[in-house]
């Protein structure tokens, strides 16, 4: 299969935020009012970011900064909604499963979404009774919106594919317990969220971004966010690009150097055909604007802005 | 990095190399136990002295009987069927109605039996320990077999499942309990009949989240 057919793409991403939506509207709106929402997400424990609603908003939040939204340009508004849909179609799913209403999310689903997921759970019922060949149509049929809920949940794409395999052979083992027109897309799901859980507690905390880390090598890292300080970090980073676009070309090319590029004083005043003094000045300035920037947006005084480096 | 096709070739090529049985050996294989399962069941019902109607009115025997039986039947029927769905059915609902079978086979026995004259008579000799014994001995075999036939096969609730396991077989081992004793007593009740309930229940939770969990 060619990586192109594959690979998600973000019209792809947006179709499915779009559909998810439908069914997340379709189950609030039916039957849940949002305190009962909160309360099976709480029960599920399928996202433990909402055990308050202040909490949910800030995961909203944090998935509008995270690096593979995913959305198109246009369609951007609809981010900070997706972790919201998120969790709702883990309830959508759930609830389809457990309260034994297999066909009630997928009824909002478009009718080409839905005709293929009929034929993946005919597919798997086929692989339950031992045709062999009917796997690559269930695997077909299960990947993508499982590679789709676990990027949501892991960045790092190495651990997203081990999920995705283990997964599949948890079903592949499990696939006599198959019942026969029962929908397959829901019970993958479910596996993989038990899976990512458990291996998130093996690793009590996952390590940020692809970054490859050889065994038993210490890791030096900080520990991962929480919701409400990627929010206020993505608030105080605004706010510093406001301030940054405002500052003169000169002072902006002298950030640039010294801090971007890490040049010396005395490079980047050869650089900008400057003097040392000049150089200290210009980064002075930014400094006092950044700063004041970041004061006005929020308490940030423990970010570390500005501080000097001795030039040498 | 590894690209969609790799990992696509991969998954194909890892499941080909697993054997896994299909849905009609483990069909086969399920019956098997739980014939096995069953027998012994049996067996030791039967070692026990099997049923012993001994001064009860036959009708009452039978009431008492139909009505465990009934209850049973429906915690059997919750526990082990899925309702259509890979992730099983409600949790709330399948403990509601084990709370209530067991409840209601308290209820049946005693109501029922306080209709006769002297059945629900104190019976200081017999506190409840034997039938405690034999409904345990007895509902031990149908949950082993049970939690054996469906192992590694709940992605969800594995604990939860397992308690639901040990509440049926254990209720219907109490239908097998009450063809055998005589008791109406309120605390022989308690502890004969409805302890072992709570007993296998929480038997079934470990084994469950043993056993039943689809482990990495």
């Amino acid at each position: 299969m060619d990586d192109t057919e594959t690979a998600p793409s973000d019209a792809e991403d947006a179709q499915q935020a779009l559909e998810r939506w439908e069914v997340v509207r379709s189950v609030r709106t039916s039957q849940r009012s949002p305190w009962s929402f909160q309360q099976t997400l709480r029960s599920t424990q399928l996202e433990s970011s909402a055990r308050r609603p202040a909490k949910l908003l800030s995961a909203a939040a944090s998935a509008e900064i995270r690096p593979h939204g995913g959305l198109p340009q246009e369609l951007c508004f609809a981010r900070p909604f997706c972790s919201v849909m998120s969790t709702a179609l883990d309830e959508a799913l759930d609830e389809s499963g457990t309260a034994a209403s297999p066909a009630r999310a997928p009824t909002a689903v478009a009718p080409d979404r839905r005709r293929d997921l009929t034929a993946t759970d005919a597919a798997m019922a086929r692989y339950a009774d031992g045709d062999n060949d009917a796997f690559a149509a269930v695997y077909d049929g299960v990947a993508p919106a499982l590679e789709s809920y676990l990027r949501r949940r892991v960045r790092n794409k190495a651990t997203v594919d081990d999920l995705i395999q283990t997964t599949f052979l948890q079903i592949h083992r499990g696939r006599a317990a198959f019942i026969r027109g029962a929908p397959v897309l829901p019970w993958a799901l479910v596996i993989a969220s038990r899976l990512f859980r458990a291996g998130a507690r093996r690793h009590a905390r996952e390590i940020p971004g692809d970054t490859e880390v050889a065994a038993g090598t210490p890791l030096l890292v900080a520990p991962a966010p929480s919701a409400e300080e990627s929010a206020m970090a993505f608030e105080v980073s605004g706010a510093l690009d406001q301030a940054f676009a405002r500052l003169t070309k000169r002072q902006r090319a002298a950030f640039d150097l010294v801090k971007g590029q890490e040049l010396s004083y005395a490079d980047a005043a050869r650089t900008l055909q400057t003097t040392v003094t000049s150089i200290k000045l210009l980064l002075h300035r930014c400094y006092v604007s950044l700063r004041a920037a970041a004061n006005r947006s929020d308490d940030c005084s423990k970010l570390p802005l500005g501080h000097e480096r001795g030039g040498s | 990095m590894s690209q969609p096709a790799d990992l696509r070739s991969r998954v194909l090529a890892a499941v080909r190399q697993e054997p896994a049985p299909i849905r009609a050996e483990v069909r086969a294989r399920t019956a098997r136990l739980l014939i096995l399962a069953l027998g012994a069941s049996l067996a030791v019902f039967s070692t026990a002295g099997g049923a012993r109607i001994g001064e009860r009115p036959s009708s009452l025997v039978i009431l008492t009987s139909v009505g465990a039986a009934v209850l049973a039947g429906i915690a059997v029927y919750f526990a082990f069927t899925r309702g259509g769905s890979m992730l099983g059915r409600s949790r709330p609902l399948v403990g509601f109605v084990m709370v209530g079978c067991a409840l209601g086979l308290f209820s049946w026995k005693y109501g029922v039996s306080a209709h006769y004259r002297g059945m629900t008579d104190r019976w200081p000799s017999r506190p409840g320990l034997k039938c405690f014994a034999l409904a345990v001995a007895i509902g031990l075999f149908p949950l082993v077999g049970a939690l054996v036939a469906r192992r590694r096969s709940d992605a969800l609730a594995p604990a939860a499942t397992g308690a639901a396991f040990g509440a049926a077989t254990a209720l219907g081992a109490a239908m097998l309990v009450d063809l055998w004793c005589p008791v109406a007593y309120v605390p022989h009740l308690l502890l004969g009949h409805l302890l072992p309930v709570a007993v296998l229940s929480a038997v079934g939770a470990v084994g469950g989240r043993l056993l039943l969990s689809m482990r990495r």
